[in-house]
């Protein structure tokens, strides 16, 4: 079990250097970043605890998939297989189990610890026979597929927003709504299999304009019912509202161009700080759009020549 | 026509394919056989413009891969994207209105499942059926048949003789010599990233006693099996 952990950590570290950062810059990075989000992330609502204590169990259900687990069934004993899941999962919380406690939210907390815990001993299965419909299949497969993975969070969102409305606080809505835009962002964290280039027979410009006019168009259509929830109800707000959908459409933009613009590398640093200052102080877009997109024509030059 | 002059090949300093000279004339289906590391998906590769290399492939085409439909050893599904989306992902990249799906179907695949929970060669089915509806020019296929079933190996055969009537160009490169000898009018043997035989119908023979005499025989010959 003892080198299953280090082997993880050792592939994880090849992962990084093969892209040319140092792991333990990018690990005190992302630590900084962590702590920084979180930190913000707790100034927006009363509620943000209860949203922040959730969001980690996401990935522990992400974890415990199939495939993952029948990889770890044969390779270890019943007893050791269940060890290893638990203290993966207690890796995974453990973040933010940090931020809850450094908040004093001592309950909230070890609810987290405990959830983690029974969800490492429960394996989720792929259902063969049921596809989750989605209102974005015209253009796979950015959409589609994230949909798919994040019904869950959207419905979750959608939920906050009417919470947000019913209680008549506007904050709880605004961070769903953002929330909602920070789900699209996870449908391009990753870069495509090179393949799913190479058969466009576009050029790079081509490529990239039809890949931001599909990623502007659906982020419309599955934010804009909140936003006008929040325009009909928080009406007096409209400019803030009106901002925050307008940055997150851009914020969408600068995660696909940040993907694009050092493909095909898995870690994505330029990315994660583009995404950073964006959200941040989103008039830096006006500077950093335009530097990924000629980032990213170069990157997609030889594959799309 | 597709004409690969002096094509080579090197990662890390290892030479990968040397110096390969082919010619691929329309309507007609050539075979690239070798054993596993000889070089053929990376011929591929280059020759879809995957990999860069030395040397030249000259073609009709403007861009030759946007002509190209390639079926990979072992084609990628994203998760949760289910087969009639991959397929209208393959159309709307090559800008083909994709219409009458049911139709055109013809490995009876379930399309509205997801492709990731396809079997091996329910994938390998999919891949074909995807660059089929693109309308290529060029095919290049590696292990078309690997983990089919055998009415599809057939159905997978009649195609390939379709697209050769039609005037397209087909690349196959397989392990079994079998599956090849019915379909192609060439075949290279390839050996260590080098063409080291090739030929028509009537070379055939001596193609496939080279592979089992250097490829196979000598392994067996090594074991010193008592």
């Amino acid at each position: 079990m003892k080198y299953y952990f280090s082997l993880q950590f050792r592939v994880l570290c090849r992962h990084i250097k093969a892209n040319g950062i140092n792991p333990y810059f990018a690990f005190s990075f992302l630590v900084i970043v962590f702590i920084f989000l979180s930190l913000s992330f707790f100034k927006q609502s009363a509620y943000a605890p209860y949203v922040y204590a959730l969001l980690p169990l996401t990935f522990l259900s992400a974890a415990g998939g199939q495939r993952r687990n029948e990889f770890l069934q044969i390779t270890f004993t019943k007893k050791n297989l269940r060890q290893v899941r638990m203290v993966e999962n207690a890796i995974m919380v453990l973040p933010f189990i940090f931020i809850l406690i450094f908040k004093l939210h001592f309950i909230l907390s070890v609810a987290l610890l405990v959830l983690a815990l029974l969800i490492s001993l429960v394996t989720f299965k792929a259902r063969k026979a049921s596809t989750i419909p989605t209102p974005f299949y015209q253009f796979p497969f950015e959409f589609p597929s994230g949909f798919r993975k994040s019904y869950l969070g959207i419905i979750i969102s959608y939920a906050l927003i009417i919470i947000g409305i019913y209680i008549g606080n506007f904050n709880l809505a605004l961070v769903a709504m953002a929330l909602q835009f920070l789900i699209v962002v996870s449908y391009y964290n990753l870069p495509e299999n090179e393949f799913y280039v190479w058969i466009y027979s576009k050029s790079p410009k081509q490529f990239l304009i039809s890949k931001m006019k599909i990623a502007t168009l659906y982020s419309f259509c599955l934010v804009i019912p909140a936003m006008i929830l929040m325009l009909l109800f928080f009406s007096s707000h409209w400019l803030i509202i009106g901002g925050i959908f307008l940055s997150g459409l851009l914020i969408v933009n600068t995660a696909l161009l940040g993907k694009y613009a050092l493909f095909p590398s898995e870690v994505n640093l330029t990315q994660i700080i583009c995404l950073l200052f964006s959200i941040l102080f989103p008039p830096l877009m006006i500077i950093i759009l335009p530097i990924l997109y000629f980032t990213s024509l170069k990157r997609l030059k030889p594959i799309l020549k | 026509m597709i004409s690969i002059e002096n094509l080579s090949k090197s990662f890390t300093g290892k030479n990968v394919l040397n110096q390969i000279n082919l010619t691929f004339e329309p309507g007609k289906v050539y075979g690239i056989v070798g054993e596993n590391g000889a070089g053929k998906t990376t011929l591929f590769r280059c020759i879809a413009g995957l990999e860069d290399f030395e040397g030249e492939i000259k073609s009709d085409s403007e861009l030759l891969k946007n002509v190209t439909g390639f079926l990979t050893t072992e084609p990628y599904f994203f998760s949760k994207m289910t087969g009639a989306e991959y397929l209208q992902l393959l159309c709307n990249a090559r800008n083909i209105q994709l219409t009458n799906l049911k139709d055109k179907n013809v490995f009876d695949l379930p399309l509205n499942q997801y492709a990731e929970t396809y079997s091996t060669g329910m994938k390998k089915k999919l891949a074909i059926t995807g660059i089929l509806l693109q309308q290529n020019e060029l095919f290049i296929l590696d292990e078309p048949y690997n983990g089919v079933d055998i009415n599809s190996n057939i159905l997978i055969t009649q195609i390939i003789k379709k697209l050769k009537s039609l005037g397209k160009i087909v690349v196959i490169a397989s392990h079994i010599f079998s599956t090849l000898t019915e379909s192609c009018d060439a075949i290279h043997l390839l050996k260590e990233g080098k063409i080291i035989m090739g030929g028509d119908h009537t070379q055939f023979d001596a193609i496939e006693n080279i592979m089992i005499g250097t490829q196979v025989n000598a392994k067996i010959d090594q074991l010193g099996l008592v």
